[in-house]
């Protein structure tokens, strides 16, 4: 098993399954009711240039968020 | 008289459910003031059998019953009124996305603990690659609901067979009793606690009790939201925080959350559930992003497209509106004909069909500008602008969420303030406000279009054309100078608690709902016209009185210089000489503090009154003709610029100040826009004139 990584620890294209998140704050909230859930599969789509906001893909619908929320989740690469 | 039935419609943004509404209700709509974005409740009555008519409620779209933003409390705030047995819904109509089945489903099981009969209208089958992939039958016994209707909101397809249904509902409604809240909670004790304190809200339903106190676990945003005394926010927020360290501690804090539960019910319900679309498949939208949110060419394409945008604004533009000034001109003379020489045949000629008549003529180019903005939005282009922009938007404390409201200024301040609803941030929704009339709106445009069509040549330089840099350059100005005061009121504005986050879907691209991107361009144009006349046409006609009063004793006018207007614009013209204004501009920059329009409608009617002759001068022939003292053109390029500039950052609009008012709860801030705005107005067009006469020029 690999180590746990967090969501922008991902390069582009690669695939892997939410964890968890020990963060009980707003925010992570809604990041679970799009369907960021531990045990979900998630793409990393893109990164925007400057440390800008991601893209990445699950459940078939694409989801942008900004690095401070999804440095909070944390993921576990898939093969 | 029986009581109409009401039927509440619900659903995820882009899920369609503006569509649907439009086709259940057709014409027969209330619509809010401010349409485009659903941000106030749109009812419509409309029937849906020979005997049954029914109400429809159009709510903003949301994701969760846990708001996080204004637009989505608003939602909140109306389901829980309706437990607390106020105006509640005979059905809620749940509009759900096929194509992204479970994100959407999430929403919809919350309202399945309403105890209200719950209709899925199963909204873009026709988008679903392979039908059989969901089982109608299926997912109506699994989720215990009245009924699921596959429809098409694109194609109209569904539509009767969801009005059976819901004609059947009516008469045997079919009430949902099972949900999440059957399985057991962590901690029950605690649960039960907080249950007790929610007595005070008064909600009837036990379901929905249940379901609202693990919500007030899962965020302290849903604690704020329940109507009750401080003192009993605060018990539960006490209660909750206890839960929350004692999961944390035992490593599974999700398993006290909503959403992990919820999912958890749903994804057993849908046992059969269609297998999930492979990670690895590049959607269209996918492929097309690779493009449009590239770095370097979607920036590029961004920006191409918006001169594109204004380019257009000019060229399209110029037959309807040299037609519709030949119509006014001849209305004019028709009107003229008819009524008998006198006061009133003086009021209408010259006050009325004038003042409107000038402000008429622009209607093509907000038009324009309306329609390309609704294309944006409905294409789901400008998400891919919020997603570019978030990061330069963060510079200014905002973020990409604030691309939409400020894009909406462009046409119009007031819808891009009520789009505004959907920022999280309490301080970047007022950082976004404060700075959003500084984009320059389509009430600008008739006074960019006058005076760059009066006084910039037609010329080219470097190729791109003179007057439609000029207009270009205005509309930059005004962008800049409001992203840099961002900056700056960002850092002023006290910080508040609630950390911003930047979530956002990224719908796939669509093609646009033609008859839904027009009938947004007609409700718009025509808000426009009405609002913009009835003010128009009020000033309009107190200006013709100004101008044409006192009358000397013989019953001949005085000349307009001796008149009451023009002895208020005698007054001010010290204070606007250094600008390169004369006395006639000062009467227009009084009225049109009212709105920036009524600057064209205003020179209309002073040059009309003014003129020995009895028909209509077009605006722009009277201001070229104008002359000073020594027989030279009066207004010159430079003063068409100060103006220009005065317009980009003044604060004219009293619709503005009004909606600050009422979306603030304070008069503190709209005082604080006119104040700001007007001395960067007077700064700005101070530095024009004066540095360009320094310059050389005249």
């Amino acid at each position: 098993m690999s180590k746990l990584n967090s969501l922008i620890d991902l390069n582009i294209n690669e695939v892997a399954i939410i964890e968890k998140y020990n963060l009980a704050e707003f925010g992570s909230i809604r990041m679970q009711e799009m369907g960021l859930i531990p045990g979900n599969i998630i793409r990393l789509v893109k990164k925007a240039p400057f440390n800008g906001p991601i893209e990445i893909k699950l459940d078939g619908f694409y989801l942008s968020l900004r690095r401070d929320l999804a440095e909070k989740v944390q993921i576990r690469k898939l093969k | 008289m029986v009581k109409v039935k009401k039927i509440a419609l619900i659903g995820n943004p882009n899920s369609g459910k503006t569509a649907l509404f439009n086709i259940l209700t057709g014409l027969n709509q209330k619509v809010s003031n401010y349409p485009g974005i659903t941000v106030e409740k749109k009812t419509g009555i409309a029937k849906i059998s020979d005997s049954q008519h029914v109400e429809f409620i159009d709510l903003p779209g949301t994701y969760s019953v846990i708001p996080s933003s204004l637009d989505e409390k608003l939602v909140t705030i109306q389901i829980q009124n309706w437990m607390k047995g106020d105006n509640k819904p005979d059905i809620i109509l749940s509009v759900v996305d096929a194509t992204n089945l479970s994100r959407n489903l999430f929403l919809t099981s919350q309202l399945l603990d309403l105890g209200i009969p719950v209709i899925i209208a199963l909204n873009m089958m026709d988008l679903v690659e392979d039908n059989e992939l969901i089982n109608i039958d299926i997912l109506k016994k699994q989720f215990n609901v009245a009924d699921v209707i596959p429809i098409s909101a694109l194609k109209k397809t569904g539509i009767n067979k969801l009005k059976v249904s819901l004609e059947k509902t009516i008469l045997d409604p079919i009430i949902n009793n099972s949900s999440f809240i059957d399985n057991q909670f962590l901690f029950q004790e605690k649960l039960n606690e907080i249950k007790l304190l929610l007595e005070n809200c008064n909600f009837q339903s036990e379901r929905f009790k249940h379901a609202h106190a693990i919500r007030c676990i899962s965020s302290t945003r849903m604690i704020e939201c329940l109507e009750v005394d401080l003192e009993i926010q605060n018990k539960i927020i006490e209660i909750r925080e206890q839960i929350v360290k004692s999961a944390m501690k035992a490593g599974h804090l999700q398993k006290i959350m909503e959403p992990a539960l919820r999912y958890d019910w749903i994804n057993n319900r849908l046992s059969n559930k269609p297998p999930k679309e492979d990670i690895h498949i590049n959607s269209t939208s996918e492929k097309v992003d690779k493009v449009l949110t590239h770095p370097i060419f979607g920036l590029a394409f961004f920006i191409s497209l918006l001169y594109f945008i204004f380019k257009s604004i000019f060229s399209w533009s110029s037959i309807p509106m040299d037609f519709i000034d030949s119509q006014v001109i001849a209305f004019g003379e028709l009107v003229s004909g008819i009524l008998n020489p006198g006061l009133l045949h003086d009021l209408i000629v010259e006050g009325v069909i004038a003042g409107v008549g000038g402000i008429i003529i622009f209607l093509p180019q907000i038009l324009i500008l309306i329609f390309f903005l609704t294309l944006l939005e409905d294409t789901g282009y400008m998400a891919r602008v919020a997603f570019m922009m978030d990061r330069i938007m963060s510079i200014a404390g905002l973020h990409g969420k604030s691309i939409l409201p400020l894009m909406s200024g462009y046409a119009c301040a007031i819808p891009g303030i009520m789009a505004s609803r959907t920022i999280e941030s309490w301080k970047q929704r007022l950082v976004t406000m404060m700075v959003l009339p500084l984009l320059s709106c389509s009430a600008r445009l008739p006074v960019y279009s006058l005076l760059i069509g009066a006084f910039v040549p037609a010329v080219s330089i470097w190729g791109f054309d003179a007057q439609g840099l000029t207009l270009v350059f205005m509309y930059f100005l005004g962008t800049i100078t409001a992203f840099l005061l961002a900056i700056l009121f960002s850092k002023f504005l006290s910080d508040e608690k609630s950390t911003s986050s930047f979530i956002m879907e990224l719908p796939p691209y669509r093609m646009p709902l033609w008859r839904s991107v027009f009938r947004q361009v007609y409700m718009k144009g025509k808000g426009f016209v009405k609002d913009a006349g009835k003010i128009i046409m009020a000033i309009s006609i107190l200006l013709w009185f100004m101008a044409s009063f006192p009358k000397l004793e013989n019953g001949d006018s005085v000349s307009i210089d001796q008149s009451y207007a023009g002895k208020v614009g005698h007054f001010i013209e010290p204070i606007i000489e250094p600008l390169g204004y004369d006395w006639k501009i000062g009467i227009g920059l009084i009225t049109s503090f009212a709105a920036r329009e009524v600057l064209v409608s205003t020179l209309a009617t002073i040059y009309n009154v003014e003129a020995e002759d009895d028909n209509i001068i077009p605006l722009k022939t009277a201001m070229l003709n104008e002359k000073d003292d020594n027989g030279h053109p009066k207004y010159s390029i430079l003063m068409a610029l100060s103006l220009m500039v005065f317009y980009v950052f003044a604060a004219q609009c009293m619709a503005t100040f009004a909606i600050i008012k009422k979306e603030t709860n304070s008069w503190k801030w709209p005082a604080f826009m006119i104040v700001y705005m007007t001395i960067l107005a007077y700064g700005g067009a101070l530095l024009v004139y004066q540095g360009g006469l320094a310059l050389g020029f005249s």
